[in-house]
């Protein structure tokens, strides 16, 4: 697993830097999305979470979910156009998983990219990823990233 | 930088909020920032963007007293708003966050937006200062709240400036178990939270408010505030939200699992709890003031009998000044049971344990 200052990205998954979120090629043309260990981070506490319903269409880095941590109402944005097939319903009783699992339990989305092979190709993979995060981390002045208590990836 | 200045002195309930989710939502990369200052001409309830509506606002009371209730893109709890309160609203698309001067970490961001209107307190002649994570404090009590959203590529800093406060009907339209609960919110919101009458013994003039406002953020972000309107494709999306806001589908967005647990936060330091729990003898239900997460005040109460007589006020004051702990309000209850020899039919101690447990959950 590559790591930056305490972050993990997981080796298999590709990154959309400029979104701060995973995807993972679930390999039956779906996608299952995420934010960061940097998201997370960066959100603190995430109080919570409201993905955008299944069958809705989305637009390439639009939302697809708006989470609240602290007093901040903000988006997570999907990097693709396409529809969203399903969304993480355990978020709903307990949002601080995104804290928690970020790359396990705390997968958002479920989406069918309108061109899954051109959308991936976009983004980076694994360690290719850190070079942009680092950038990101150094504009954003993070220092490190932050696990709660029973953090597991 | 030059930002533009929205003057929009008094505006319609509606209004009040749908100005700056349009504007904000009009925001592309390039947009240049904009502050609004306005008031609301009537009173109203603006709830959290995760709030579960029926759930936080006693809906009926507002209907029946023509009070409106509205849902806001931005977090935090359900407030009173009325003419009372200067609104203001820093609205910056979010590529410019970092050239604008705002620290990406929330905390810190926070602080930097709620400066203007602390400093604007100051130059009043209030000494108001910032509380972790977004509170405006003044000798310990809370003078104004400030919440942040990001609708699209736009973000909005929400506050106000507190000229006064209707305590009784803040306490009023919220929806609460009793009014055992209602009582001591209705307490916790005199007891600490102020305004600028209450610290000045006198309403101060409008103007000079947002003039020590405006030229506030001005200072603190090294900007120069130019006067402007809402451009007519910024009119198109505030007319959208007039209609999504008063919508019943936006209203209704938010369902949320229930919860045994009451929490009314009256800031960030001070908060209301009532957990019930359900016994052999009868419902038990314990209400608390918590303040830096000392139990401040507690009433205990139930329909169960108890024995002696008129001893659960004795019972309640064991747990005032303890930490909020499982661990240390278990240790106060054996010492209490033990000293006070209360006998309660159907009632035992481990019904209170998990009354506790759902409070310091």
């Amino acid at each position: 697993m590559a790591e930056i200052k305490n972050c993990l990205l997981p080796d298999d998954l590709y990154y959309s830097v400029e979104n701060n979120v995973w995807v993972r090629d679930l390999g039956d043309g779906t996608i299952s999305l995420g934010m960061t260990d940097i998201a997370q981070t960066l959100a603190g506490s995430v109080i919570h979470c409201k993905p955008k319903a299944a069958g809705k269409k989305v637009k390439a880095n639009k939302s697809i979910a708006t989470v609240e941590s602290g007093k901040w109402v903000g988006p997570v944005k999907c990097p693709f156009s396409g529809e969203i097939v399903a969304v993480n319903e355990q978020l709903a009783q307990d949002a601080t998983i995104l804290n928690k699992s970020p790359y396990k339990e705390g997968w958002i989305v479920k989406v069918r990219p309108d061109n899954l092979e051109g959308d991936l190709a976009n983004l980076a993979k694994g360690a290719d990823a850190i070079p942009g995060f680092e950038a990101y981390m150094a504009e954003k002045e993070l220092g490190e990233c932050i696990h709660c208590e029973g953090f597991d990836g | 930088m030059h930002v533009r200045l929205l003057d929009m002195g008094m505006v319609s309930v509606l209004r009040s909020q749908s100005i700056y989710h349009g504007i904000t939502e009009s925001m592309t990369a390039d947009s240049e920032p904009a502050i609004s200052i306005m008031r609301p001409e009537a009173a109203y309830v603006s709830t959290g963007y995760f709030q579960e509506v029926n759930k936080e606002v006693d809906t009926e009371y507002c209907r029946e007293n023509r009070i409106p209730v509205i849902r806001r893109h931005v977090g935090g709890g359900a407030v009173l708003l009325d003419a009372n309160q200067l609104f203001f609203h820093l609205m910056l698309p979010s590529a410019r966050a970092a050239e604008f001067g705002l620290p990406r970490a929330l905390e810190e961001r926070f602080e930097k937006l709620a400066k203007p209107a602390i400093l604007a307190y100051n130059k009043l002649g209030i000494n108001a200062s910032f509380r972790p994570i977004n509170d405006i404090h003044v000798n310990g009590k809370k003078i104004g709240g400030t919440g942040v959203g990001e609708i699209e590529e736009g973000i909005v800093f929400a506050g106000s400036m507190m000229f006064d406060f209707d305590t009784e009907l803040m306490a009023r339209v919220l929806r609460l178990p009793d009014e055992k609960m209602r009582d001591k919110v209705r307490a916790g919101l005199n007891d600490y939270m102020t305004t600028m009458k209450k610290e000045l013994d006198v309403l101060p003039k409008l103007e000079d408010v947002a003039e020590a406002l405006l030229s506030s953020f001005e200072e603190i972000f090294n900007i120069t505030l130019v006067p402007s309107m809402p451009t007519l494709e910024e009119m198109d999306k505030i007319y959208e939200w007039d209609e999504r806001l008063r919508s019943d589908s936006w209203m209704n967005d938010i369902q949320l699992a229930e919860k045994d647990l009451k929490h009314v936060k009256i800031s960030s330091n001070v908060k209301i709890l009532q957990a019930a729990h359900k016994a052999r003898g009868g419902l038990i239900r314990g209400t608390l003031r918590v303040v830096d997460d000392i139990v401040d005040d507690v009433c205990i109460s139930g329909d169960f009998p108890m024995s002696p007589q008129n001893c659960l006020k004795e019972f309640a004051h064991t747990f005032q000044g303890a930490r909020l702990d499982r661990e240390e309000l278990e240790k106060r209850l054996r010492r209490a049971l033990t000293e006070l020899n209360i006998d309660m039919a159907g009632v035992d101690e481990n019904d209170f344990k998990q009354l506790f447990e759902q409070v310091t959950q």
